[in-house]
């Protein structure tokens, strides 16, 4: 059997339109065309895949010739709360659970265990699928969804008032929970009547990875990086996380910023062991990480003698990795 | 369609500084360049003012970078004034580095031809190809020709540099602990 390999009707891309490609400068024709072979091809991806590259580098070059006061604004973010990150996680739940109003009491509680992935049992005699409210057993049974929720689809801009749509009880309950690791046990009517009993314990210890980190206002952590706060340029910074480095130089930082579609995005920058460490964490909470890129580098040491270490930079979200790798190339600044 | 100012300043302003600043090296001078660029936007009224911003900074720039060199006598001079408020030290480390960096950067961009500089620069201030074919006067089509070599050049000059310094470091190094 033999058989007939036809060549592709296109040649390969030539490096031009590779670029004027990537920069969106095509026609929809063209685009067309090129997306097609693009999909048989490749040699072209692969030149695509460099061509971005290039183009990204090169705003990162020209991003650092910017005038210095205009680097020093960097972006407004609202000034970091006082409390601990466990009550913030707490009252960010809270936000997000306020806007089901009608199983707020209930859902309360079980964003709160299945976000802390502990002990949740069902005390009454009948299983999760007889629950009158089948939106919560599905929420409990994506629990690393839910964590991901808790940690990524909320935003901080301004937490309102949440009492108005969550009885004052559940809201002690569970705050009770979220600032100490004990059981607390609350009864939620289920759809036939019957009560139900479900317990937390020590809620919000293990959804949080950037639990430990230090919360940093945008300043803080810029002037602790030495002004180089690896993030999305164009997005809203709603949560900055620091940890000092045990080799010292830089900390470690995690920026939170919030797509337009209210998702939340990660971006981490630290060490290449850091990184490990976050990305291992991240992995069991099902975020996706994207393809590691270089950061600036670090240069610690006597000042005589300092030693350049590598940094690099990922970004964490709940999105395909091809987008995460594409938002970097986009919009990542290491500013 | 009324000419728009407001809006046309809220959405290059920033760009139009960049473009600037990476003409004459100066930030308060950027600044500067970049109100007279919008003051006269405001008495043309261009039909599209987005490209003719960007026309009208090149051509400010250029006549900067020409009453630049007559200045830089005077400069001289103010230069051995005291600075009203000295910045604090940290401040001045990242300045510094950063500085350093963007020499760098700046050394890059001098060692790529006018043509290839001015299209990078336009590219990177948000034009799309046809409006910087019209002010470049390449044709469209070489827009991305240009662009590409532009980019290459720009990063293997950054590179190359950047190599420098660290051979020189760790030529530093083996002279500090020899």
């Amino acid at each position: 059997m033999s058989l007939e390999v036809t060549s592709s009707v296109r040649p390969h891309l030539p490096e031009e339109e590779c670029h004027a490609y990537a920069d969106g400068a095509l026609s929809s024709a063209q685009r067309a065309e090129v997306a097609e072979h693009l999909l048989a091809c490749l040699i072209c991806r692969a030149a695509l895949a460099e061509v971005e590259a290039l183009r990204a580098r090169t705003s990162e070059l020209l991003a650092i010739a910017t005038p210095p006061q205009r680097r020093r604004q960097g972006i407004a973010l609202q000034p970091a709360a006082e409390e601990s990150a466990r009550l913030r996680a707490l009252r960010l739940t809270f936000r997000r659970v306020g806007r089901r109003a009608p199983i707020a009491a209930a859902a309360a509680l079980l964003v709160l265990s299945a976000a802390s992935k502990l002990a949740w049992q069902d005390r009454g005699a009948e299983g999760i699928q007889s629950t009158g409210t089948p939106r919560l057993a599905t929420a409990f049974v994506a629990s690393p969804a839910m964590v991901g929720m808790g940690l990524f689809g909320l935003r901080t801009d301004s937490v309102p008032a949440v009492a108005d749509s969550i009885s004052a009880r559940t809201l002690t309950l569970a705050s009770r929970a979220a600032m100490s690791p004990r059981v607390i046990t609350t009864s939620v009517p289920a759809g036939g009547g019957s009560r139900r009993t479900l317990a937390a314990m020590d809620p919000m210890i293990t959804i949080d990875p950037t639990a430990g980190w230090q919360t940093a206002s945008w300043q803080e952590a810029r002037r602790q990086s030495r002004n180089t706060v690896a993030h999305l340029q164009g997005l809203t910074v709603s949560d900055v996380r620091i940890r000092s480095n045990q080799a010292g130089g830089r900390p470690t930082a995690m920026v939170r910023q919030q797509l337009r579609d209210g998702r939340a995005v990660w971006v981490i920058e630290g060490t290449e062991a850091e990184l490990d460490g976050v990305a291992r964490m991240l992995d069991a909470s099902g975020i996706t990480m994207s393809t590691p890129r270089r950061g600036r580098p670090d240069y610690i040491g006597p000042d005589h003698a300092p030693v350049r270490t590598i940094r690099l930079v990922a970004l964490a979200a709940y999105l395909p990795i091809d987008s995460l790798n594409t938002l970097m190339a986009e919009r990542l600044t290491l500013e | 369609m009324a000419f728009d100012l407001e809006g046309l300043y809220r959405s290059s302003y920033d760009a139009v500084v960049r473009f600037l600043y990476r003409k004459v090296w100066d930030a308060d001078r950027a600044e500067d360049l970049a109100q007279e660029v919008f003051m006269r936007a405001m008495r043309h009224q261009p039909e599209k003012p987005r490209s003719w911003v960007f026309a009208v900074a090149a051509n400010i720039a250029r006549d900067e970078a020409r009453s630049a060199i007559r200045r830089r006598k005077h400069l001289t001079l103010l230069t051995h004034e005291p600075i009203a408020s000295p910045a604090p030290l940290s401040d001045v480390v990242e300045d510094l580095e950063h500085e350093e960096q963007q020499n760098e950067v700046r050394l890059a961009l001098a060692s790529l031809s006018p043509r290839d500089r001015e299209v990078l620069l336009l590219w990177d201030a948000g034009l799309a190809y046809p409006e910087i074919a019209a002010q470049s006067g390449l044709a469209v089509g070489a827009v991305g020709t240009t662009l590409a070599r532009a980019r290459k050049r720009l990063v293997m000059a950054h590179d190359r540099m950047e190599s420098d310094r660290e051979s020189r470091g760790d030529e530093q190094r083996a002279a500090a602990s020899s």
